[in-house]
């Protein structure tokens, strides 16, 4: 069975410009131990950063033909939510609340990233994490390390 | 002879497809699957982009910085979010 997970826009960003670093969270995709789930806030971060005109001027080889490429990729492999209501504001950087809304429309119970806003939600010394682990219990925020972790444990 | 089983939904917008482009359908579905394998994978466009990010000599570190960089320029250029503003 295939696990539900919000990745982060940083990942993606990984697994365009040095994939090792993306290893394994993007073969758990392609191999369908996987699914992604994307909508359009997620969708648009992706997008803006990877065509950045900062990031293209510093690497021209990155083509709006390769990232449509890249985004198709994933599109095609993802469960598409159009509609993501704001269940939650993430008060320390409420522009990562895009990966917990998505999560939560979805019932993805992981967020998988490096980001240490999210992260600290799953502190348990966190006012904010006891809150959100009270409103919505069934989503996790993991590091790629952990989320590796569990999806190994949830293969056979 | 090869034979794919599809889901109905997709054979049914194959054939509105190659109806639409005035094909029978196996010969339809033969060209989109000759133009599928003739187009640069995911991997081949990105290629060079990956060159240059490694012959750039940036580490994985500088990297991981240089994308959150963009994302902040990305979100300041975005409308402020109701929480920032309220």
């Amino acid at each position: 069975m295939s696990t539900l997970a919000v990745y982060d826009c940083m990942l993606f960003f990984r697994a365009a410009a040095r994939p090792r670093l993306a290893r394994p969270l993007f073969d758990f995709v392609h191999g369908g131990q996987v699914t992604l789930c994307l909508g359009p806030d997620v969708l648009a971060e992706i997008r803006d950063v990877l065509t950045r005109p900062k990031l293209v001027a510093k690497y021209p080889a990155l083509t709006k033909q390769a990232v449509d490429a890249f985004l198709a990729q994933h599109l095609r492999m993802a469960t598409w939510i159009n509609d993501v209501p704001e269940h939650y504001v993430l008060a320390r950087d409420p522009d990562d609340s895009i990966y917990l809304n998505l999560a939560i429309t979805a019932a993805a119970p992981y967020v998988v990233t490096t980001d240490l806003d999210l992260l600290d939600l799953m502190d348990p010394q966190s006012a904010a994490g006891i809150d959100f682990r009270n409103r919505f219990p069934t989503v996790q925020v993991v590091t790629p390390l952990q989320f590796e972790a569990v999806v190994q444990k949830a293969t056979p | 002879m090869l034979q794919i089983p599809l889901p109905p939904d997709t054979e049914e917008a194959l054939r509105e497809r190659a109806k639409a482009n005035g094909e029978d359908v196996s010969s339809y579905a033969a060209r989109l699957i000759q133009e599928a394998l003739i187009a640069p994978s995911v991997d081949e466009l990105l290629a060079p982009f990956r060159k240059q990010v490694e012959e750039s000599g940036i580490s994985d570190q500088g990297l991981d910085q240089l994308g959150e960089e963009v994302r902040r320029d990305v979100r300041q250029e975005r409308p402020a979010r109701k929480a920032k503003t309220a």
